[in-house]
């Protein structure tokens, strides 16, 4: 049988022996709509709250990257060599980082 | 259609009333599709929520290539999907066969019928019954279910395959009983 044949025929049985009671199913679960009002105050509030969490992941980023900045100055103004060892480290474990978080997402790619 | 495209543009530039409408508009079309995913009142009511939560962040990436009513159905089935997964550690039949009880009865009491259809939609897989509804209720292709619950397309096949023999062995044992 070909595939459109069997695709045709699965969707007659469902239209058939499920559709309509589905549709029945879906009209007695008809749902309160809130009135526009109510999802403009929603969508304002999550907004504010999203704008909100922005300025504090902004914040401690910021406060974060002083340390590291900071940390990494004290490093090389003590120990050159110690300073390049660090950099070495970090740049190693960015590129494998990387390598695993898009590396995963073009094997999938890929697949599909 | 025409403002539909309207609207979806203005919400993606930022405009809070333009994307409340689009939400007003679709909120009974999702609740709808999510209390069938997932045969469960209060599933339903929080996921339509997380849903509009997700649809407000992420907004301004909505690129208009699919539906708007399209794109809320991608971020509800994701976010049932992750939910079955979290819940897997934990009884079925705690997580499943209390609350299909709960709609039959709320079902029930509304319409005075529970059709056999609905007992063996209620009793497949969330994964195999999201599948069967975008495929063959909603008319989605396969591919394009893929795309949506971003899964292979031999994973849409074989779950498809799955639900739609399992309803027709449920529905025939029951006509044959």
């Amino acid at each position: 049988m070909k595939k459109h044949e069997k695709d045709l025929i699965d969707q007659l049985w469902f239209d058939d022996h499920m559709k309509e009671q589905v549709s029945r199913f879906e009209a007695i679960h008809e749902p309160h709509v809130p009135d526009l009002h109510a999802f403009e105050q929603f969508v304002h509030e999550h907004k504010q709250g999203m704008k909100r969490k922005l300025w504090k992941e902004l914040a401690i980023f910021w406060l974060m990257a002083c340390f590291v900045f900071g940390g990494m100055m004290w490093v090389m103004d003590r120990n050159l060599v110690w300073f390049l060892i660090l950099q070495a480290v970090i740049a190693a474990g960015g590129i494998v980082f990387v390598s695993m978080t898009f590396g995963k997402g073009m094997i999938r790619k890929w697949k599909s | 259609m025409h403002d539909e495209m309207k609207l979806i543009k203005q919400a993606v530039r930022g405009d809070t009333r333009a994307l409340s409408e689009l939400l007003h508009q679709h909120y009974s079309f999702l609740f709808q599709y999510v209390l069938k995913a997932t045969m469960n009142k209060s599933h339903a009511e929080d996921v339509t929520q997380e849903t509009m939560l997700r649809a407000i962040e992420k907004i301004a990436s909505f690129q208009g290539k699919a539906k708007f009513s399209t794109w809320l159905i991608s971020i509800a089935s994701r976010i049932i999907v992750d939910r079955i997964r979290r819940e897997e550690r934990e009884k079925k039949w705690l997580r499943e066969e209390q609350p299909l009880r709960a709609i039959r009865y709320e079902t029930l009491q509304r319409s005075d019928e529970w059709p056999e259809a609905l007992q063996a939609l209620g009793q497949l897989s969330s994964e195999a019954r999201i599948a069967v509804l975008l495929k063959y209720y909603y008319g989605y292709a396969q591919e394009e279910i893929a795309t949506m619950l971003d899964i292979p397309l031999g994973t849409v096949k074989s779950r498809l395959h799955t639900g739609l023999k399992q309803l027709r062995k449920e529905l025939t044992e029951h006509e044959e009983a």
